[in-house]
């Protein structure tokens, strides 16, 4: 009963971590790839020995974090939570950004891995996105998980000065911006940097750090406008119609002079001469003929030229705006933030 | 030579600056009457015009030397005769088309034995209307009054008409100029101890071109 039970034990923890496990066998050390196979075979004593064995030699942080981890799932599958969770912890401990894929291990290696992580103090998924950002003025987002509570302080250090970017108790995920400036004021040179968080609880600490290669350089400016997007000037003038109203006043015009000249005539004069009035007003006449089929001249269009005014109004003001955007930006500086590999260290 | 003095007093009267100068020239066309239908002459000659205008207010200046001799329908033995005209009226614009206009007229007769001479105010109205780019008319009356003659008497009615036309290529710098003006005095003289008629009346057309400043 007992070896039936072991057996369905092993082939429900066996058959999912196949996949898991099989970048171990990609690795270089021998004892913990025997572990690993051990494991595999569900001849968990066997892998406890082994993964002991292989966390004693002289491994890399992964390959010693891998394997403790085998550890955690050997001692989980044999009901030792204890010894699982302190495994565990020692893997968190190497590599704080270790997770299980809750769809493809046993529930037992899931609590056990929770309450690892719930007792041990480290940062975990310390993230820094590439940014561009204009100091002062802009922010670079810091995102971190505290697995337990903890005073955290967060600083930003290079070889052109340092500033203390956060200092607070914090527990779980932790959001945070830097504004681009040091401690002085101002904007760092370009260089290497290296954002550093410190998390302690009684005597528990844990650091981590990412590199950064900061790049420094002068904010683009705006250009003016010259025209608002969506509000084109409209034309100022309009040409009339052409209409007959030219020549009908000159006619009307010679009419009266006519017309008067014949009324005011003295009788006793024996009227007057015509060959004068005769001239002018057909001059005046052919005036009327003429400007009527002249092309008539553009009038203002009072309400084009009001709109006009209000876009220039308006053009002027942006303008206005931009300049000044430009002379603050002209003192700016735009940083870039570039996340190099990082690296964690406990203490 | 007196009408040069004049055009030149005018352009030195008013600031060169934000003012229009309009400078004219041409031949006039001109019938003289007095007295009575046999009394009737016809004449022609040079004629000048100087308009400077500045705000509402307008100086216009008109002068012409005309040579008169006897119409064919006067009877033989009229002496021939040359008239000098000056014709100064200033304007103020009342409304964009309209100007009230006073002045001063005087006329010149050499010799003066052969025709009146006279001078007098005249005030009256002048509208104008632009009828295209270049191209305008306008209507002039006036009233000619506190007349002074040469052979005495007194003129309670005098009336001047005129009519104007221009016409020139683009805004009209360079424009051709039409200008009409009948004039009539109702003079009246003493004579043996009554008071008769001695009516004047003439009537000037003038072609000419003009340039603005």
């Amino acid at each position: 009963m007992m070896g039936y039970r072991a057996m369905m034990l092993g082939a429900f923890l066996g058959m999912p971590l196949a996949g898991i496990l099989s970048p171990i066998n990609a690795q270089g050390s021998m004892t913990l790839r025997r572990a690993d196979q051990a494991y595999g075979n569900l001849a968990y004593s066997q892998a406890i020995n082994l993964a002991r064995q292989a966390s004693q030699e002289r491994l890399s942080a992964e390959d010693q974090a891998r394997a403790y981890e085998l550890l955690g799932f050997a001692y989980a599958s044999l009901d030792s939570t204890r010894q699982a969770t302190e495994a565990f912890k020692q893997a968190l401990l190497l590599n704080p950004d270790r997770a299980l894929d809750v769809g493809k291990v046993s529930p037992k290696i899931t609590s056990a891995f929770a309450l690892a992580l719930a007792q041990v103090l480290v940062l975990r998924d310390l993230h820094i996105d590439t940014t561009d950002f204009i100091a002062g003025s802009g922010s670079l987002p810091i995102r971190f998980t505290v697995t337990r509570t903890a005073k955290l302080r967060t600083r930003l250090v290079g070889p052109n000065g340092q500033v203390t970017i956060d200092s607070a108790l914090g527990e779980g995920p932790v959001r945070l911006a830097w504004n681009g400036l040091l401690a002085n004021g101002q904007p760092p040179a370009r260089g290497a940097y290296r954002v550093v968080v410190e998390a302690s609880a009684g005597r528990d600490s844990y650091a981590a750090s990412v590199p950064l290669q900061i790049e420094a350089g002068s904010v683009d400016t705006l250009p003016h406008l010259l025209a608002l997007p969506g509000y084109d000037l409209l034309p100022e003038t309009v040409v009339p119609a052409r209409s007959w109203k030219p020549i009908g006043l000159a006619l009307m015009a010679t009419s009266l002079a006519v017309g008067g000249s014949l009324a005011l005539e003295s009788s006793k004069l024996g009227g007057g001469g015509r060959r004068e009035i005769l001239a002018i007003g057909a001059g005046a006449g052919l005036v009327g003929l003429f400007a009527t089929l002249k092309k008539p001249a553009p009038v203002p269009a009072q309400a084009n030229i009001l709109y006009n005014s209000l876009v220039r109004e308006q053009l002027a003001r942006r303008n206005t705006e931009i300049a000044a955007q430009n002379a603050e930006r002209r003192r700016q500086v735009k940083l870039a933030v570039i996340p190099q590999p990082r690296t964690a260290r406990k203490s | 030579m007196r009408l040069t003095l004049l055009i030149g007093l005018v352009c030195c009267a008013v600031p060169a600056a934000a003012q229009q100068v309009s400078l004219g020239a041409g031949y006039a066309l001109s019938d003289y009457r007095e007295q009575a239908d046999f009394l009737h002459f016809r004449g022609s000659g040079p004629a000048a015009s100087l308009s400077v205008e500045r705000g509402r207010v307008a100086l216009q200046a008109d002068g012409w030397h005309l040579s008169f001799d006897a119409a064919g329908d006067a009877p033989p033995g009229l002496e021939s005769f040359t008239v000098d005209e000056i014709d100064l009226r200033v304007g103020l614009r009342m409304v964009s088309t309209l100007a009230l206009e006073a002045g001063y007229v005087r006329q010149s007769v050499s010799p003066s034995r052969a025709a009146e001479s006279f001078s007098g105010l005249t005030v009256g109205f002048r509208g104008w209307y632009s009828l295209a780019p270049g191209a305008s008319v306008a209507l002039r009356t006036s009233y000619v009054a506190g007349s002074d003659f040469t052979g005495g008497g007194s003129a309670p009615f005098g009336i001047a008409l005129g009519l104007s036309a221009s016409y020139g290529p683009g805004s009209g710098r360079y424009s051709v100029t039409g200008d009409y003006r009948f004039e009539r005095i109702d003079r009246r003289t003493e004579l043996s101890g009554g008071r008769i008629s001695v009516p004047i009346q003439s009537s000037v057309a003038r072609l000419g071109l003009a340039v603005k400043f």
